[in-house]
């Protein structure tokens, strides 16, 4: 059975997560198996339990070492996932999917695969003077994709980067599978 | 009266709340005095909230735009809350999964775009204001004309919903990212 890894920093009642759910849930639809990787929080929050009962693997971890953990079954399991996702990502995910540009510091270095796709949630509005923090050496490698769920931040992203820009970029609606 | 409810927590990253407020100075201006305005959500920022309120109060608004002052599961709002309209902020014609789910709850949906930049090249619609005087437009043909506006807007709404639906195309490109056919 094929399978993905979607990541990100919250699993709150939020958009972002709705997304999720709404990739999740299309994923099953078509006979994809879905990991949801939570970065550097463990609380347990609203759509845990919510893809508990949709049968999805729901795994909070860190990718960014283990100096800051404390409980050992924390830091072993930072160190699996760390490995995994480094060294063997390929060979167990079709794809990798980063939810929000504002993840990348946390997870881009720690998660090598030939089809990483980074789900661009924000527009520029909702940062200090409309400029996004994001790192431009996230969009070098012509590999990636990121994938915007709205044509203004296709302007926003071109006009604020240019030229730092290699990575594919591609336009896509916010979509309901579920309904 | 015309009850207008936003479902936001008052914090700073928000920056679209005291368009509001102008919405409804600028309708008191026009003597229509109905339209209440219900903030439904916790205060996070009480900065934000302080100055809030001091325009409400400059305006002469106190009594009609309040504040829940924290988070209310839908099930327990008053009828009278849950059967106003719920506004949604959108960017351009760009509306996120908040305002869609609304419409799925069944609720009688609005969408405002407060980017001034982004107000021409907006589609407007029965129920999506494309910028300030449109909004104001929009509530002033509520208060006037409520059953005919309630039709308009819960049409729109169902197309709206459509939108958000996948089409085989939208199948296709979905499947293609999940599974990229060079992969192997």
């Amino acid at each position: 059975m094929n399978e993905v890894l979607i990541v990100s920093d919250h699993l709150l009642m939020a958009g972002a997560e709705k997304l999720i759910y709404e990739l999740a849930y299309f994923a099953g639809q078509n006979n994809t198996k879905v990991t949801v990787l939570i970065v550097n929080n463990y609380n347990t929050e609203y759509y845990d339990a919510v893809f508990k009962e949709m049968g999805i693997k729901v795994v909070r971890t860190t990718l960014l070492g283990t100096k800051k953990l404390r409980n050992p079954v924390n830091i072993n399991r930072a160190i699996y996932w760390q490995q995994r996702l480094k060294r063997f990502a390929n060979k167990y995910y079709k794809s990798v999917h980063i939810i929000g540009l504002y993840n990348l510091d946390k997870t881009i270095h720690g998660i090598k695969h030939k089809n990483r796709f980074f789900w661009h949630v924000n527009n520029a509005i909702q940062y200090p003077q409309s400029i996004y923090p994001f790192n431009p050496a996230h969009f070098a490698d012509p590999n990636d994709t990121v994938l915007c769920i709205n044509p203004y931040q296709l302007t926003e992203l071109n006009e604020q980067y240019g030229d730092a820009i290699k990575c594919k970029i591609e336009v896509f609606k916010l979509f309901l599978a579920s309904v | 009266m015309i009850q207008i409810n936003v479902v936001a927590r008052i914090s700073e990253d928000k920056n679209a709340f005291f368009d509001l407020i102008f919405a409804a100075h600028q309708l008191a201006n026009q003597d229509i005095n109905d339209v209440h305005i219900l903030f439904i959500g916790d205060i996070l920022s009480e900065a934000l909230h302080r100055s809030m309120v001091k325009l409400i109060d400059l305006f002469d608004l106190a009594g009609r735009v309040k504040f829940t002052e924290k988070s209310i599961r839908f099930a327990d709002l008053d009828e009278e809350v849950k059967d106003g309209y719920f506004i949604n902020f959108t960017i351009g014609n760009f509306m996120g999964f908040s305002g869609i789910e609304s419409i799925n709850m069944g609720l009688k949906t609005l969408f405002y775009n407060p980017v001034k930049t982004l107000s021409t090249q907006t589609v407007p619609s029965p129920s999506l204001a494309r910028d300030m005087p449109s909004l104001v437009a929009l509530l002033a043909r509520i208060s006037n004309n409520q059953g005919e506006m309630d039709k308009l807007i819960a049409t729109d709404n169902l197309k709206m919903k459509a939108d958000f639906l996948l089409m085989s195309d939208d199948k296709a490109f979905l499947k293609s990212v999940l599974i990229p056919t060079q992969s192997n």
